[in-house]
């Protein structure tokens, strides 16, 4: 008769005393830090191994547990901005010891055992604290241990006006310093126009690879590695823009850097940094960093294809959450707000930009993309049973949207036009049913001045021409008194 | 003695190698160079299926069924759209439930886009926070679309009615249904026509479960009450903190307890969307069974139900793995095929894609698996897909259990507390086989009892493709 043996691998986590920590981990961590701890799905979580956050201090691991961390979180020169779900609720003090104790002592990491004692104390000192850290907050607390990123750095400044870089081995310092911390960086400089640094130290290659190198500089420089000049920066002029990439070889071990910089007038400013090639993020050697990359990523442009809107319905900046936001062609662009029945924003230029909303999590409103965003309302101004029926869009997709008020409907028009040869936005206006004209309030804060005949400007920006009829001012409020039947069509345009 | 101890991990990874027999996962190609972060699928008539994305874009795709899916084409039908969670077809309209409303979309003028976004309901609170999501359902057999309103933050409820299921009648009335949700994850009916939601472990949730949306049940957060005012509702309960859901269930006869808890970090850690079986057998034995989808592992669960003294309850199994992102929403067609989409945007997941369509179907074998896991008034009854071999499957020692509930609480999940060690003292095979009555001394009502069946052989000598199944024991039937 055959047997079925399953290793016995481990015994079940039951009781508190049994803990084992591999184990525990590998239950509560890895689904999201990695079976070997290190970011799970290719690092789309972040890293424990080699990390320097659960290192040092173990009061900053065991509060991150207990609380939960959220927003962004850079870990060796790379940012998450997911969030870890507070575990001091589901993992007992000796779980949590346990855990640690074994984060910290596998995969190269090298720290001491946490004690179920020291988890007890941080969680009593925490109280009823109920928030997750940030990074900024717990780093202000328990500043990670960093090995400089340099070792051995020395500064050497100069004195003197150049607009491109000198031969710094035949100029004398005036200052030398020794950088401990392994960061290059002008903060210390302690002037801001005419003078040159030039800093050296050892660079520890990890392994025998191909390797990349970011250079920038206002106004310029060089990067050197063992001799040899990688990258350089002439001239005078902007950050960003001259930025300069460079490849390289190396092999394990130290290597020689040195970075000339020279700052003419104006702003001041470096950039230095390296990474294995093809890692996504950079290891930055200087204080500043390049925030060009990320951003760019981010940029999801939304606008009209030919003929027909884009429609964007998401948190607008400046209305009301339930924004219904049109892009029209041309370059004329509504927010429409479904909490208060009304247009509350017009806009030239771009429509959105979807980059904030679909990256991560998008939390917050995002604002008009373009310029000469005017808010036209506010405040409710609807009767208080208005309900809003949804809309319509036309064959090119120019939306009507519908309100119910009573047994009487309002037909709320939108689409691009023209108005004295300028991009504009036509409205047309239709009360459906009978009875009494319905006092709309078209801007609640920009009164309306008739210019001449059926012009007139809305606060000092907008230009607003009716087909017929006119627009009262009621203090800072204008209204049109729109009887039932026929439409009534009003033009936005911008001076 | 056999030895009953396991890893969890050993046996994913045995599972996982033998799926391709029983289950052919494939991903559908969906639109080049669109962002496909799929929240919905509703299946349309013609053979057609209807996705929406994150991006607010519903897309609608001719050819997901058949053979050759390199030659599937899609249009899109409609943009703008609020993250719609929950869309279906009825009637020749799309209808689907997004962040601030339900909506009916249509074609009127035939050119293949919607050109009417009707508004039939969007009389709960939405405030600017991301977290405030809406789930919507398919309609019930009264034609209401249930509607589960997340949590702000999916901590408080600083907007009106968030922490409730509404109920939405065709004619956009919303009748406030039960309370106490926290942070669901999708919602469907079982075969009888209950409906069910998945929420996730956090705030007063021990552990993410499967839970009965009872009318004018609680299901467990207390963040939402006060709302019960704004529909003349009667007030949810206040429980204590921190208890257990036994102890608050006797106070509070509205409380309804989980009908099956996934126990976090085992059985999954984000559960998704939910489909039941109702395809008479042409996706597996599993008849009227739930599957449930997991987001962070990417996996779907099996779960069957039943109900013991007026109380859901059941089993939950692990069942297929393996797909390329986060899952969401869950379809299946009365064809047997499961659609799946996936997304890891913002909350990240197993898989190598960031966003994923797939479809599921069975090739026809059946694995050996217990089918369903029930309880009886002095253990369990264990039905299998195969006839057992009578000398493991009748022998107790085949059979490891353990048992363990979470606390009550207002914090963020909970550790496992209460530990039982129920033992299978008997275990009686019947005559055709495919039942085991096992005796088990020392079950604790409430308690989740895990199931290791790691002995039990199939009579052609095969080992459980899932030897583990974990049962919510709500109530002990007489």
């Amino acid at each position: 008769m055959s047997r079925f043996f399953l290793p016995l691998l481990a015994t079940l986590p039951l009781a508190a005393s049994a803990q084992d920590g591999g184990q525990l981990f590998a239950t509560y961590c890895a689904a999201c830090h990695g079976a070997k701890g290190e970011g799970a799905v290719n690092s789309q979580f972040p890293p424990l191994a080699g990390s320097p956050w659960p290192l040092g201090d173990p009061d900053r691991a065991i509060k991150i547990v207990l609380m939960g961390l959220q927003g962004p979180v850079e870990v060796n020169g790379r940012t998450w901005n997911l969030e870890m779900p507070p575990q001091g609720a589901a993992l007992t003090d000796d779980q949590i010891a346990g855990i640690l104790t074994y984060v910290r002592s596998s995969w190269g990491n090298k720290a001491g055992a946490v004690t179920v004692d020291r988890v007890k104390t941080v969680r009593a000192s925490l109280g009823s604290r109920a928030d997750h850290w940030t990074a900024p907050e717990i780093l202000k607390l328990h500043p990670l241990d960093l090995t400089p990123p340099i070792k051995d750095l020395i500064s050497y400044i100069y004195e003197g006006t150049w607009q491109e870089c000198p031969d710094f081995s035949a100029l004398k310092p005036v200052a030398t310093e020794e950088e401990h911390n392994g960061v290059i960086s002008l903060k210390k400089v302690g002037k801001d126009d005419h003078y040159g640094v030039v800093w050296e130290g050892s660079l520890e290659i990890p392994a025998d690879e191909s390797y990349e190198f970011y250079f920038d500089a206002d106004d310029g420089g060089r990067l050197i590695l063992d001799g040899k000049t990688l990258a350089e920066v002439k001239g005078i002029g902007a950050i960003e823009s001259r930025a300069v990439k460079a490849g390289e070889k190396l092999t394990k071990g130290p290597h020689k850097i040195r970075v000339e910089f020279y700052e003419f007038e104006g702003n001041e400013e470096i950039r230095v940094g390296w990474r294995k090639k093809g890692s996504p993020g950079w290891i930055w050697l200087s204080d500043s960093k390049s925030t060009a990359s990320s951003k760019k990523g981010r940029e999801i442009p939304i606008e009209a294809i030919a003929d027909r809107p884009a429609i964007y319905r998401n948190f607008i900046k400046g209305t009301t959450p339930r924004a219904i936001g049109f892009g029209f062609p041309g370059g004329v662009n509504l927010a429409w707000s479904a909490d208060n029945l009304q247009p509350e924003l017009v806009w030239t230029g771009k429509f959105m930009d979807g980059g904030h909303h679909w990256t991560d999590r998008g939390q917050g409103a995002e604002p008009p993309a373009g310029e000469d965003v005017v808010t036209l309302l506010s405040t409710k101004t609807m009767p208080k049973d208005a309900q809003f029926k949804g809309y319509k869009l036309d064959p090119i997709g120019n939306p009507t949207f519908a309100i119910l008020l009573g047994n009487r409907r309002l037909l709320d028009s939108w689409k691009s036009g023209n108005l004295q040869g300028k991009p504009a936005l036509v409205r047309t206006l239709t009360l459906v049913g009978s009875g009494d004209p319905l006092e709309l309030v078209l801007s609640d804060k920009l009164p309306a001045t008739l210019v001449s005949g059926t012009d007139y400007t809305l606060g000092t920006t907008t230009l607003l021409h009716l087909d017929q009829g006119k627009i009262e001012s009621r203090g800072n409020s204008a209204v049109l008194k729109l009887a039932p039947g026929p439409p009534v069509t009003l033009t936005y345009g911008w001076q | 003695m056999f030895n009953v101890g396991c890893s969890m991990f050993l046996l994913t990874s045995l599972s996982f190698a033998g799926q391709e027999e029983y289950y052919l996962r494939q991903q559908i190609p969906t639109p080049p160079g669109e962002i496909m972060e799929l929240g919905s699928i509703a299946l349309l008539p013609d053979k057609q299926i209807a996705v929406s994305s994150r991006r607010g874009d519903v897309w609608i795709c001719k050819g997901a069924y058949d053979e050759d899916l390199s030659k599937v084409t899609w249009k899109k039908f409609a943009s703008g759209l609020h993250e719609p969670f929950g869309m279906f077809w009825k009637d020749g309209s799309i209808f689907l439930t997004q962040r601030p409303e339900v909506t009916r979309l249509k074609d009127e003028n035939g050119d293949g886009i919607a050109d009417t976004y009707e508004t039939l309901c969007d009389k709960w609170g939405i405030n600017g926070d991301y977290h405030e999501f809406a789930f919507g359902s398919a309609p019930d057999k009264e034609g209401n679309i249930w509607v589960l309103l997340c949590l702000t933050g999916s901590v408080s409820a600083d907007s009106d009615w968030r922490g409730w299921c509404m109920r939405v009648t065709p004619k956009g009335e919303m009748i406030p249904t039960c309370s106490g949700i926290r942070s669901p994850g999708g919602i469907g009916f079982n075969a009888e026509g209950d409906t069910f939601y998945t929420d996730n472990q956090g705030f007063w949730n021990g552990s993410s479960s499967l839970k009965w949306l009872r009318p004018g049940g609680f299901m467990g957060n207390p963040s939402g009450n006060k709302f019960a005012k704004l529909g003349n509702f009667p007030a949810p309960p206040e429980p204590a903190n921190p208890s257990r859901m036994m102890i608050e269930r006797k106070k509070f006869p509205e409380l309804v307890p989980p009908a099956v808890i996934l126990p976090h970090a085992k059985v999954g850690n984000s559960p998704s969307g939910i489909a039941c079986d109702t395809t008479g057998g042409k996706f597996g034995p599993w008849a009227k069974q739930m599957y449930i989808g997991e987001q962070t592992a990417s996996q779907v669960q099996r779960i069957n139900l039943e109900k013991v003294n007026g109380l859901y309850q059941g089993a939950v199994f692990h069942f297929l793995e393996g797909f390329e992102a986060g899952i969401v929403p869950m379809r299946q067609d009365e064809d047997g095929t499961l659609f799946i989409g996936g997304t890891n945007r913002g909350w990240a997941s197993k898989g190598s894609q960031p966003f994923t369509f797939e479809r599921v179907r069975w090739t026809g074998k059946t694995p050996f698996e217990i089918l369903t896991m029930t309880a009886t008034s002095d253990g369990f009854e264990l039905t299998f897909t195969s006839p057992v071999d009578p000398a493991t499957a009748g022998n107790p020692a085949s059979y490891g259990m353990e048992a363990w509930t979470y606390i009550y609480q207002s914090g963020y999940g909970s550790p496992e507390v209460d530990q039982a060690t129920p033992k299978v003292t008997a275990a009686s095979v019947s005559a055709d086989k495919t039942k085991v009555r096992l005796k088990v001394d020392g079950r604790v009502q409430g308690l989740v009892h895990h199931l290791i069946a790691n002995g039990v052989k199939s009579a052609s000598g095969t080992g459980l493709w899932h030897p583990e199944g974990w049962y919510t024991l709500n109530e002990i039937p007489k």
